[in-house]
């Protein structure tokens, strides 16, 4: 029996494999619009709720997944437009302080290679350089970066979910990517 | 003539023609944007590789009984 069919019959094995599968991924998601952890947490469980109330009309014209995640931005959004959230517009980009180039726009010095992951993950400055730099992310731009390269979504479940184009995606994407690579840099000095 | 400058802020995918030779032969012959790519590559690896924290016992409860709640 599918998920859904399960879901809607009341089985709690069904709904907790639901929970499990997707609430880090909620609580991640709406931390990209709300104003602390704690407010995302919130939030979550909201979706969680709203998501119950909603089971039954569920269409299956997208996934359960995309799904969800739709019902959690459309509740992170009010929560934040409550709170009076004020996040930077991703068309309100800085112009670029790369200041890793020469006047003629080549790599003044040969950018450094990165530890593995694991490596990386490891040293304690840079999980917080990373989480702190998502936090600077403007809200689509994070959301993105969440979607796609944190919970490994594709780029179409990500347009569909945002109701963004492919190449807005990207873009934001790509912006979002440099940030954080720059954010690795500095937490690891330049290091060649 | 395309420099590092704009091969870094390019979106690949989204070139053509020309731009998109002069971009894949930049490439080929720099090894400052190769190694930029290289950081660009493990920075995605590394967010991929971020711990996902396990749901708290009451969060799941909390979920849970609303599930129980709309059973009755």
């Amino acid at each position: 029996m599918e998920l859904i069919d399960r879901l809607r019959e009341g089985d709690e094995a069904a709904f907790r494999e639901l929970f499990d599968a997707h609430h880090a991924m909620l609580v991640r998601l709406a931390a990209a619009y709300v104003k602390s952890q704690s407010v995302a947490e919130e939030v979550a469980q909201d979706t969680w709720t709203a998501v119950i109330d909603a089971l039954p009309s569920f269409e299956g014209r997208s996934t359960l997944k995309t799904w969800i995640a739709r019902i959690a931005i459309n509740r992170a959004k009010t929560r934040a437009q409550r709170d009076g959230r004020q996040v930077p517009l991703d068309d309100e980009e800085p112009p670029s302080q790369d200041d890793r180039f020469n006047g003629f726009g080549a790599f003044k010095r040969r950018p450094a290679d990165f530890d593995s992951p694991e490596t990386l993950l490891l040293n304690r400055e840079v999980r917080a350089a990373i989480d702190k730099c998502l936090e600077g992310l403007p809200e689509q731009q994070r959301a993105i970066v969440t979607l796609r390269d944190l919970e490994g979504w594709s780029s179409e479940e990500v347009c569909n979910v945002l109701g963004l184009s492919e190449s807005n995606q990207r873009v934001l994407l790509h912006r979002g990517r440099g940030r954080l690579r720059a954010a690795l840099e500095a937490v690891l000095g330049g290091r060649s | 003539m395309m420099m590092c400058r704009d091969i870094v802020e390019a979106d690949a995918e989204e070139l053509t023609g020309f731009r998109k030779l002069m971009f894949r032969f930049h490439m080929s012959v720099c090894p400052s944007c190769q190694a930029h790519q290289r950081q660009m590559d493990a920075t995605v690896a590394t967010l991929a590789a971020m711990p996902k924290e396990d749901p708290s016992e009451d969060a799941r409860e909390k979920a849970l009984a609303a599930f129980r709640k709309n059973k009755k």
